[in-house]
């Protein structure tokens, strides 16, 4: 008998708390066990939590390791009980579940066996909640992409996001066993729990069966403390791990991608010195084509979300401040991570 | 001692011009048209969907 063990870890979540719990009562293949585990909750998240029928709440205790330390605390609860062939979900309180999600990533892991694979992790492709904004919209277009980029990989996933994935008893034993935790209290737990996994020699995937829908951010300056979160903390989690296996593939694409950033704000610098000092630029017709075969290439991409959004890839213009926004983070993130004074908190 | 943004920001600004000045314009162009046919192809290959493992 394999076991699936279902956690939310939620802070002040009331808002969302219901429809994520609706979600997974939902599911077609229903986990054994459905836990809210409540961190230093002082709005009605425990209180709505408990009104629903098969639930159990948790509440933590002296926790001040946030997310990740409310989960090692789950884990230290339950752990005890678990047998090697069972499965942990975790997700977050303002995530939505695909009806199918558990019932995928369970298929996912029972056909790893069969091949004799060991799979660590499964993750959910994103779409974003509703957001009827640009700021919205350029986010759907980046999950989407994001989607297709996991489909060209076969399916692996560099991240299991803590928005939603199931995780393999064993795999995590062997993290726990390691370091007699699961979560490092680093600016993201999830990143880098997917990277202590992959050094232990498990697989980390995101099948495109399994589905889910998170929150988009919607102001600017939301996003640009997300993303400096992401990023920096991707950056730090691979300082502390090296260039090892399981670390070597993301650490040449953060690089690549650093490099394209930069070249991108040079290649305007470069533009706007040539105009200054000679007065005019002009293009080659090769690159306007490779410009135009780029621009394809983004509409290809988005595709899935609808011929509106599929313009608006081919225009681009939008989605280039959007690059530079999320480059200029980037690089700002990298800076902070080997440059800054202070230390990312949890 | 760890160099702070304005440092970091001035240094990179004087590599940069004396980059320019040492190799030339052309060889500039040249990096950013390898950069922009590289990351094109990158995106290509990310575009296209394999055997889910």
């Amino acid at each position: 008998m394999k076991d699936i063990y279902l956690l939310i870890p939620a802070h002040d979540e009331e808002v969302g708390i219901e429809a994520a719990m609706a979600s997974v009562e939902a599911q077609t293949k229903r986990p054994t066990r459905r836990i809210v585990v409540s961190d230093n909750s002082t709005d009605r998240t425990v209180e709505l939590a408990r009104a629903r029928t098969g639930w159990e709440v948790w509440e933590t205790v002296d926790n001040t390791g946030k997310k990740g330390g409310a989960l090692n605390q789950a884990w230290a609860r339950l752990e005890p009980a678990l047998s090697g062939s069972d499965y942990i979900v975790t997700m977050d309180a303002d995530t939505i579940l695909d009806e199918r999600f558990v019932e995928a990533a369970f298929a996912k892991y029972e056909q790893a066996i069969a091949r004799g694979r060991t799979l660590g992790g499964v993750c959910a492709n994103f779409s974003g909640l509703q957001l009827d904004t640009a700021l919205g919209v350029l986010q759907m277009m980046e999950y989407a992409r994001a989607e297709k980029i996991n489909r060209s990989r076969g399916g692996l996933a560099p991240v299991l996001a803590g928005a939603a994935t199931m995780f393999s008893v064993e795999a995590l034993r062997s993290v726990s066993r390691m370091r007699g935790h699961l979560y490092e209290p680093v600016l993201t737990e999830d990143y880098e729990l997917s990277i202590a996994l992959r050094v232990n020699g498990y697989t980390t995937m995101a099948p495109r069966t399994c589905k889910a829908r998170t929150d988009l951010m919607p102001t600017v300056g939301m996003l640009w403390a997300q993303r400096l979160r992401w990023y920096r903390g991707a950056f730090e989690c691979l300082r502390s791990h090296g260039f090892k296996r399981g670390t070597r593939a993301d650490i040449g694409w953060l690089a690549f991608s650093l490099w394209a950033a930069a070249s991108r704000w040079l290649f305007l610098v470069a533009l706007t010195a040539t105009v200054l000092t000679i007065g005019h630029m002009a293009f080659s017709p090769w690159l306007l084509l490779l410009f135009a075969f780029a621009s394809g290439i983004r509409m290809v991409q988005v595709r899935d979300l609808g011929w509106k959004y599929v313009l608006l890839a081919g225009v681009m213009v939008e989605e280039l401040y959007y690059a530079f926004f999320l480059e200029a983070a980037l690089w700002r993130s990298f800076y902070l991570a080997f440059f800054g004074r202070t230390a990312g908190n949890w | 001692m760890q160099p702070n943004a304005p440092t970091v920001f001035i240094s990179t600004a004087i590599l940069g011009v004396g980059a320019v000045a040492v190799i030339g314009w052309s060889v500039v162009w040249t990096v950013f048209a390898v950069t922009l046919l590289v990351t094109t192809l990158v995106a290509i290959h990310r575009s296209i969907p394999r055997k889910e493992r």
